[in-house]
């Protein structure tokens, strides 16, 4: 196939996107209303999300109060639409930083083998052998409990996912004779790894960081539910089911609107993660 | 001559893109008879291989077929797919180019092999393991017993494609169809199967429709030929015929570019000399002493170069010819210090560089460059053109953009190619575009010698026969020593001046391609000639007197 047929414009793109991956276009819808939301929390929020108002507490969902208020009277819409910012900036925190302590490692590991892989392979392996929450709260216990804290715990137990598909992608890539031909031109082994090997391998890490999105958000919104993330008076939706556990079998709503908000965001984030798997990675989608 | 078991009539197979469809095959007819060897002939996209996969019902998922497919009478377009499978592996059966993926690895050559006689002809399982020693012994396989308990990865490509085409034996299946079955395989045991495969056409009056780019490979083997370019049959008639009096211009300039030895349509250019010192002077700039290569194996060690030793001078070009497994590529790694030799030394205008001379190294490095067989892999897709070919200036030396611009577009001319190809990625271009830009990456240095490792393998004979002649224009006006790799002879007669032969990491025989060529000393080296094809014995195929 020559170059110009693969050329497509915008709108055509768009056009061919409606039409055979809607739930990624749902998916984008999401992600984007919720980032919005995020930006605009302060101006679109009908009430102060911190107001205390024990004159109006644990009020039912009505026109004043959409998603009703908690104990302390507090406007549950509001501290919802600020918990936004929260969440996606725990997702994009701890997925950044994963790739961040990630990408090196498997490079390095992928291009270099041997001993050099070996021992980044098995740094690595100690890593993924703890159940998938327990090493956060560990390393949130022993840093004391806060979002940061948690968000890096977070990040630590999540990088060598990054580091083993990456060089599992690098040590194909190392066999094209692109890189060989670098090799012989005596190219220091930095600008191979940057130049070749990292651009030609990274789809399958980008495939999984952006399915990992959302579960990164939901894992942050657990921590902060058993009392090992965010601490009052941060905005988050996982505490605010926490701080509701006692009495959300009267007082429904209190429970429901964050734990809905979550819903739909991860929700929203596995879609566009799977959309963006079938853009980058045709193996995986379905025959069209 | 009898009736034709497989006929073929006003095919199209046509595959529905997502912007476009894409006909590969337009209204082909073609028929064959028992007893009757049908070649197909035409380059990369010219439809051969979709042609003989419809007649198989292996159209792909996205492709449509209409027209009519008769086989043995039955009517295959449309039929019910359980038709078609019981006629696969019974009536027709097929082998493929690459007999190492053919098989799986997982399971016994017997168990998988017998498997499909139980299925197709009702056998209990000891019938069909005798039918199939049986069908081995007449491939000539040593040791049929031996062969069913095997696993694949235990035989040689060419052992693979006997299995495989014994397979179709025992299946006593009327229509054989062979798709580019030598293309992976070494000359020698490329004849060894052609051979094979007319013996059996022979003994047991199966039709064979054999597809090829090689037009040599259909004079000897095939009773008709059909020529195919872009989904159309462009002509088609007995080979005599056709290869004696072609008369579309597309068979005429696929005859004019097949490899053959001795038909002297082109030749290398001399010895070019630098300055007329160096022709006083005539030393080698390269030096490889002693040279030799271990691999530690559970079984021992194993050779991949035994004490290899040679000079290559300034503006020849050597050729090292050598079948898979000779140590080819292991020696032109050690060259490009991408192995370290494992004993020898290597010296590049007398300083050594297989030790660890930086200095020197980096010296050599910028004097010797490299261009790959695989034109698809050795260029980094995510690249512009511009930043591949420059990559060597911009590594090895201190110029400038606008300098090495103007080095790349100055080496980029040097291949046909032009300025306007600066910014392209290398998706837009063809396989033979795509060899002359690594060509050109290779020149941008201005080396002393440049290393071509099959530099042909993987085009089409047209465009082989255009990068043959631009290397040796190249090599006459740019003055640089090509150091050849390849297993084709007919191209070491088009390209070189000398000729190493390497069998099994040794080289066993060596000197001017004219001394080699007319008179070889080691039994190796004749096998390798006598294989090879011939443009007399072409000739005589193509005018039977």
């Amino acid at each position: 196939m020559s170059a110009e047929d693969q050329k497509l414009t915008l709108a055509e793109y768009a056009g061919d996107l409606l039409k055979h991956n809607r739930l990624f276009v749902v998916g984008l819808v999401i992600a984007l209303g919720f980032f919005l939301i995020a930006l605009m929390a302060a101006w679109i929020a009908p009430h102060d999300p911190l107001a205390i108002d024990f004159s109006a507490k644990l009020a039912s969902p009505s026109a004043e109060h959409f998603f009703g208020t908690d104990v302390l009277g507090r406007d549950i819409f509001s501290r919802v639409l600020h918990g936004t910012r929260t969440s996606l900036l725990t997702g994009v925190l701890v997925v950044s930083m994963a790739l961040l302590i990630g990408l090196p490692v498997g490079l390095v590991a992928g291009y270099y083998g041997g001993r050099i892989d070996m021992v980044l392979m098995r740094v690595a392996d100690v890593f993924l052998a703890f159940p998938p929450l327990l090493l956060p709260i560990a390393i949130t216990a022993a840093l004391g409990p806060s979002l940061y804290n948690a968000l890096m715990a977070l990040a630590i137990s999540w990088f060598p996912w990054y580091a083993r598909i990456l060089r599992a992608s690098v040590i194909a890539v190392k066999g094209e004779l692109y890189v060989k031909s670098s090799q012989a031109m005596g190219m220091h082994p930095v600008r191979i790894m940057l130049k070749h090997a990292l651009p030609n391998s990274t789809t399958p890490v980008i495939v999984q960081a952006s399915m990992d999105f959302g579960y990164t958000i939901l894992a942050a919104a657990s921590l902060s539910f058993i009392g090992m993330g965010a601490r009052p008076p941060t905005i988050e939706w996982g505490l605010m089911i926490a701080s509701s556990r006692s009495i959300f079998l009267e007082y429904w709503w209190t429970a429901f609107f964050p734990g809905l908000a979550i819903f739909v965001l991860v929700w929203g984030a596995n879609l566009l993660g799977d959309g963006i798997r079938d853009l980058l990675d045709p193996h995986y989608s379905d025959k069209r | 001559m009898s009736e034709a078991i497989l006929e073929v009539k006003d095919l199209c197979v046509t595959f529905h893109g997502r912007r476009r469809d894409v006909e590969a095959v337009r209204s082909c007819s073609i028929h064959l008879c028992a007893g009757e060897v049908l070649g197909i002939v035409g380059e990369s996209g010219s439809g051969k291989s979709q042609l003989s996969l419809a007649c198989m019902g292996l159209t792909a998922g996205n492709g449509d077929v209409s027209g009519s497919i008769r086989l043995a009478g039955q009517e295959l377009v449309d039929a019910d797919k359980e038709v078609i499978r019981d006629l696969r592996g019974d009536k027709i059966a097929m082998i493929f180019q690459n007999p190492m993926t053919a098989l799986n690895p997982f399971y016994r050559v017997g168990e998988q092999l017998a498997d499909i006689l139980r299925v197709h002809h009702d056998m209990s399982e000891q019938e069909a393991c005798i039918a199939l020693e049986r069908s081995f012994t007449e491939v000539a396989l040593p040791d049929p017993k031996a062969t069913l308990r095997k696993f694949p990865h235990q035989f040689s490509g060419g052992q693979l494609q006997r299995i495989m085409i014994a397979l179709a034996v025992s299946c006593e299946a009327e229509v054989l169809i062979a798709d580019e079955p030598t293309t992976a395989l070494d000359v020698t045991t490329q004849r060894q199967v052609t051979d094979l495969l007319r013996r059996l056409v022979d003994e047991h009056n199966m039709g064979l429709i054999f597809i090829t780019h090689d037009m040599s490979v259909v004079a000897e083997l095939a009773d008709r030929v059909v020529v195919m370019r872009r989904g159309e049959i462009v002509e088609q008639g007995a080979v005599a015929a056709v290869m004696g009096n072609p008369q579309h211009e597309y068979t005429q300039l696929l005859l004019a570019s097949v490899p053959m030895l001795g038909d002297h349509k082109s030749k290398p250019p001399g010895t070019v000399y630098i300055t007329q010192d160096d022709r006083l002077e005539a030393d080698a700039f390269l030096e490889v002493s002693q040279l030799s290569k271990f691999y530690p194996t559970r079984s021992g060690v194993v050779n991949a170069l035994k004490d290899v030793d040679f000079r290559l001078m300034p503006g020849e070009c050597t050729a090292l010819v050598g079948e898979s497994g000779s140590g080819k590529t292991t020696l032109a790694m050690s060259l490009l210090h991408l192995l370290q030799p494992s004993a020898g030394q290597i010296f590049f205008e007398g300083q050594e560089i297989s030790g660890n001379g930086r200095e020197a190294l980096k010296e050599a490095r910028r004097n010797i460059s490299v261009v790959f067989q695989n034109p698809y892999s050795s260029l980094n897709p995510r690249m512009r053109i511009i930043d591949i070919v420059g990559e060597p200036l911009r590594v090895l030396t201190d110029l400038d953009r606008a300098a090495i611009k103007s080095r790349v577009v100055e080496s980029l001319e040097a291949v046909d190619l032009s300025a306007e190809h600066l910014r392209r990625y290398p998706h837009a271009f063809s396989g033979g575009q795509r060899q002359r830009i690594a060509l050109a990456r290779a020149l941008v240095l201005e080396p002393k010698l440049i290393i071509l490792d099959e530099p042909t393998a993987a085009l089409d004979v047209s465009v082989q026969a255009q990068v043959v002649e631009l290397l040796n224009e190249l090599r006459a006006r740019k003055k640089v020593a090509f150091f050849f790799i390849t297993h084709d002879l007919a191209l070491v007669e088009r390209l070189a001046n000398r000729v190493l032969v390497l069998y099994k990491g040794e080289i066993i025989e060596r000197g001017t391609v004219e001394e080699v060529f007319q008179n070889p000393q080691n039994d190796y080296t004749q096998k390798l000639l006598a294989s090879a094809p011939r443009f007399e014995s072409f000739q005589q195929s193509i005018h039977p007197s």
